[in-house]
């Protein structure tokens, strides 16, 4: 038993001596303060290093029934996921089945517009989004003026995108959205670009419409992709952080704290490192469970 | 003033001389400031980030040249986010420059060292006697006061004037009621040359708060009471809330005050979209006049101090709050600590902080340094209505007081947008209060 | 199941025109789409043409309503504010260096951690591989605070290394190259080891070329998530000659007595874009084969 494990071993030596580059500073890096983070929950730690306490749980059930913004993170930042993700994932599988069929020249064209907000970092769209959407000289308004939608939607009165509770979250929603697409969008143009003709004919000669071409046979072959664009999304729009910190630092009256900016705000700005630590844990096992589920989905579709 | 000059030369000329005999060993000190000196009005070379602070250490090390200094200018987000991240990390600089409200918080932590055992009695007794006391968490000097800020009204007379309502400013004794400023701010409105919203404040984020506080300690209430408790569950409190409520609900206050950066607020005042903002010297002579010079300003600026309204009975004091030099713990040996000490007294020597408060505007915490700005009729004012009317309790040196803190915009904000009435508001801040003392 | 019946890696690159006039809807209706579709692209280049005019603007201007679309009397105070009083050509060299070093290391750690993964079997192989995906997943903030006493302990604030360090592994890159390796033959290893080949040869003459597409890729995003590290780079750098171009930027507007400048940011910001601009023009293809490498198997 131990031989033969030990056999399996020495087989795979050239795998260890692979990936040893990669697990050796991921132990270092990762692993050893992941875990110093974890057992950091544990105690209450402030800027004072000789004050740390250990104080059990404490942390976790005042996070759980005592924090009057967590729960709201956590709303929140689920909002975000289930706004964003789906979102994207729509106007993508539309755009890119609109423009599939154009000339390289034109594709390319819609390609670049999508993927220029991935190019710009967040901080830059984040500058010039809290910009735009200013209520007294934001260029939003003025466009909204501009076709009479002021009129209608405010009586006529300027809006404060970030300033009202109903719009705000929704407000970061779309710079979220802004720069989500590039990547699906490429995505599905190569998941199309994949699906063999051959299908298509033969659908026709079994005198299948092209509406139904498209739910029977280009919806299904996109599966997988969709899959991936799912989880990649999903993961990304889970660690929205630098449009609250640069656009609303969490407000208007919370409507915009996310998980990871509670940890930012408590821990680095509060300087409760253990609480925030306690939080880290908790979106730690959150976002597994997430991932658990979709890799097993990715995994059985993709792998 | 002169001698004390002459004394400077001599001193450093003797430094100068002496230092060849005794090579000292060489000490590196690292000094983090504030960005509060970033835009002074006389000295326009240093309008960077830090500037005048390195030129301050600049010319310490060419007196003492084995004394090395690292000088790192944060602007005020990274103040509340840099400096605990060292801390934790045990890496804070030697010296660090801020307002009480986060050098206290270090204070109550106990990283900071008690500064009553290592600067010499005549140093101490130089500093005024209330800032001391304030300065004072458990027995321990936890830092060195070196200016304080003021926080009052500032009207923009001119357009009342230009509106015929002149008379509604309180010019003589820069007082008045609750009502009075209502009446002055509705009329101002009304007026219909393009005060939109007459006060301008934001609560978005903290930094605006005393804009905010002003009205809850004109009503007579309180955010913390003498001893450190919180004034949350004060009648008095919700009288004052309520009437700021009632200001934003009617339209006085600018209706993206929810969001609106401290650069909103200025604009408003300065394109005439707003009469009326809280600030203090620093605000009437640096950014006022900074923006005149700009450009920035589209109409007429006639800008008076007076107090915050009050209810009647009350008496509204002015928001006070200082800075200082905190130095922290970091198991030095007793050489270093002993240049660690020479150059905190360097940056805070009666000279600097005329220096520095005549720049800033500000007001010097030693007695030595007299009326930096003597001749400013405004300066010579405020100081009057210190005297006259005392300081409001910021609760600066309060356990708990930066969370306390930041935990209010957000329920400002949720009654300002409908969401929780005042009496929620406050209990749920009173609630919160009780967590975070507790935690 | 039908998605076994073709192979996506092999027919990435866009098919002949002519084979792809598949519509699904009439031509009246495709043609408002294609306007929405074209008006949303629009929508999406809005900000970015806004972020250079704004940088023209001087602060009055910048705050004015209704707002100059094209600024009347355009200003080049801000860009001589941005890169003259700022050290913001060496925070572009310190971007440089640190997205190139994380995306040069990330090839590195890739590379070989996804060919072990996707070739070699081995006692923890899956584990392995799982702690690596996790970390995909989880924000820097959760173990931000021990990484920073690490940090401290090696003394290496205000490096090139500290900004490095926490990123020589880059987990999107091992899943994205175990994907890659799968789909290599395995008899195309089996027949070079038959002719004798060492594992490392094999990694060098066989591997490494076959896998350029994917080292591409994962170079250009290693490099992207490297230059958009905001907060790690943030607290590392205690120096504002350390800082790096994103984190100077947003400084900007929030330098001095809590104003915010407008026509500086939005210079600083548009400055922080064109190299990004510049990389994706030059490396279109990159991008495209990259994206799709990872998602689809082969």
């Amino acid at each position: 038993m131990l031989a033969s494990f030990g056999k399996r071993v020495w087989d795979g030596r050239w795998g260890y001596i692979f990936i040893a580059p990669a697990m050796i500073p991921f132990v270092i890096f990762t692993g050893y303060p992941l875990v110093q983070g974890l057992l950091l929950s544990f105690y209450k730690a402030g800027v004072n290093r000789d004050k740390w306490k250990y104080i059990g749980l404490k942390n976790y059930t005042n996070l759980l029934t005592r924090d009057p913004v967590f729960p709201t993170a956590i709303k929140n930042t689920f909002l975000f996921v289930l706004g964003v993700v789906p979102a994207a994932m729509i106007i993508c599988l539309f755009v890119a089945v609109l423009i599939y069929p154009l000339s390289q020249r034109k594709q390319s064209f819609f390609r670049a517009a999508f993927y220029m907000p991935v190019v710009s970092a967040g901080v830059v769209l984040a500058m010039v989004w809290v910009y735009i959407y200013s209520q007294e000289y934001g260029l939003l308004n003025y466009i909204f003026e501009s076709f009479g939608l002021l009129n209608l939607l405010n009586e006529g009165e300027k809006i404060g995108w970030l300033a009202q509770t109903d719009t705000a979250l929704l407000s970061l929603a779309i710079v979220v959205l802004s720069w989500s697409l590039g990547q699906p969008l490429i995505l599905f143009l190569a998941g199309l670009g994949a699906i063999p003709e051959t299908l298509y004919d033969a659908a026709k000669i079994d005198g299948a419409n092209s509406w139904q071409s498209f739910w029977k046979i280009t919806l299904p072959l996109l599966r997988p992709t969709m899959l991936f664009v799912l989880v990649v999304l999903t993961i990304a729009v889970f660690q929205v952080f630098v449009v609250v910190q640069l656009m609303t630092l969490g407000g208007p009256a919370n409507a915009t704290q996310t998980i990871v900016f509670r940890i930012w705000v408590t821990g680095i700005v509060g300087a409760k490192f253990g609480y925030a630590s306690a939080m880290a844990v908790i979106l730690l096992a959150i976002v597994s469970v997430l991932a658990i589920i979709q890799f097993k989905l990715l995994d059985r579709q993709v792998t | 003033m002169k001698h004390l000059r002459l004394l400077l030369v001599l001193a450093a000329v003797l430094v100068i001389l002496l230092a060849p005999t005794q090579a000292q060993e060489p000490v590196t000190i690292t000094y983090w400031t504030d960005p509060a000196l970033a835009q002074p009005v006389s000295l326009p070379q240093f309008t960077e980030l830090a500037a005048f602070e390195t030129w301050q250490a600049e010319q310490f090390m060419e007196m003492h040249p084995h004394v090395t200094v690292e000088v790192r200018g944060l602007d005020w987000p990274d103040l509340s986010t840099v400096v605990p991240t060292a801390l934790a990390a045990g890496d804070p600089p030697d010296i660090l420059k801020d307002y009480l409200g986060r050098t206290s918080g270090y204070g109550v932590e106990g990283v900071t060292v008690d500064l009553f055992g290592l600067l010499p009695q005549e140093e101490i007794d130089d500093l005024l006697p209330g800032l001391v006391g304030l300065y004072t968490i458990d027995g321990a000097l936890h830092a060195m006061p070196t200016y304080f800020w003021n926080h009052a009204m500032i009207v923009n007379k001119a357009l009342f004037d230009q509106a015929g309502l002149g008379e509604m400013i309180p010019v003589d004794d820069r007082d008045w009621t609750l009502d009075e400023f209502y009446a002055a701010a509705t009329a101002i409105k009304e007026a219909g040359i393009g005060v939109d919203f007459p006060y301008t404040l934001q609560v978005a984020s903290e930094q605006g708060d005393y804009d905010f506080h002003a009205f809850i300690w004109g009503a007579g209430g309180e955010i913390w009471n003498p001893d450190c408790s919180t004034g949350f569950d004060d009648p008095k409190t919700l009288a004052g809330l309520e009437f700021v409520n009632k200001l934003y609900q009617e339209g006085l206050i600018n209706s993206d005050a929810t969001t609106a950066a401290y650069a909103d607020q200025t604009n408003n005042l300065f394109t005439g979209k707003s009469a009326i903002m809280g600030g203090g010297m620093g605000v009437l002579n640096n950014t006022i006049g900074n923006a005149i010079t700009n450009g920035e300003v589209t109409v007429d600026m006639d800008p008076v101090i007076v107090t915050y309204p009050h209810a009647e009975g009350e008496v509204s004091g002015l928001g006070v709050g200082p800075s200082g030099f905190a130095v922290f713990d970091k198991g030095r040996s007793d050489y270093e600590m002993e240049w660690v000490i020479e150059f905190l007294l360097f940056l805070n020597s009666t000279e600097s902080q005329i220096t520095y408060t005549q720049n800033n505007a500000q007001f010097p915490a030693r007695a030595s340094a007299g009326v930096p700005l003597a001749d400013d009729e405004n300066y010579a004012l405020t100081l009057s209505l210190i005297q006259e009317r005392g300081t409001e309790n910021l609760g600066l040196a309060c356990p708990g007081f930066y969370e306390v803190r930041i935990s209010q915009p957000p329920h400002w904000q949720a009654m300002f947008l409908g969401q929780e009435t005042p009496e929620q508001a406050l209990q749920a801040l009173a609630d919160e209060a009780a967590f975070i003392l507790d935690m | 199941m039908a998605q076994n019946t073709y192979s996506p890696v092999n027919n990435l690159m866009p098919v002949d025109s002519s084979l792809r006039r598949r519509y699904f809807v009439g031509r009246w209706l495709r043609y408002l789409a294609l306007a929405i579709v074209l008006a949303l692209a629009i929508i999406l280049l809005i900000p970015i043409v806004w972020m250079l005019l704004g940088s023209f603007k001087i602060q009055r201007v910048a705050l004015a309503y209704p707002p100059e679309l094209i600024p009347s009397n355009p200003v080049l105070d801000n860009w001589e504010r941005l890169l003259i009083n700022r050290p913001s050509m060496r925070w572009l060299l310190n971007s440089f260096v640190v997205a190139g070093g994380i995306a040069f290391f990330g090839v590195v750690t890739s590379t070989c951690a996804g060919y072990a993964f996707g070739k070699k079997q081995f006692p923890g192989r899956t584990i392995c591989f799982w702690l690596i995906l996790m970390t995909m997943m989880l924000p820097r903030q959760i173990y931000m605070i021990p990484l920073f006493v690490l940090m401290k302990n090696f003394g290496w604030f205000n490096s090139y290394q500290g900004m490095v360090a926490p990123y020589l592994v880059y987990p999107f890159g091992v899943f994205l190259m175990r994907q890659y390796m799968q789909s290599i033959p395995d008899e195309l290893l089996e027949a070079a080891k038959m002719d004798g080949a060492s594992e490392i040869q094999l990694f060098r003459h066989i591997i490494l070329p076959l896998s350029r597409p994917a080292i591409g890729a994962i170079a250009i995003f290693a490099f992207m998530a490297g230059w958009n590290d905001y907060l790690w780079q943030l607290v590392m750098a205690t120096d504002e000659l350390w800082l790096t171009l994103p984190v100077g930027v947003a400084k900007l507007t929030a330098s001095g007595v809590g104003s915010i400048d407008i026509g500086v940011g939005m210079a600083g910001a548009t400055f922080a874009f064109i190299p990004m601009l510049l990389i994706f023009l030059l490396f279109q293809n990159y991008f495209i084969k990259g994206i799709t490498v990872g998602a689809l198997k082969g």
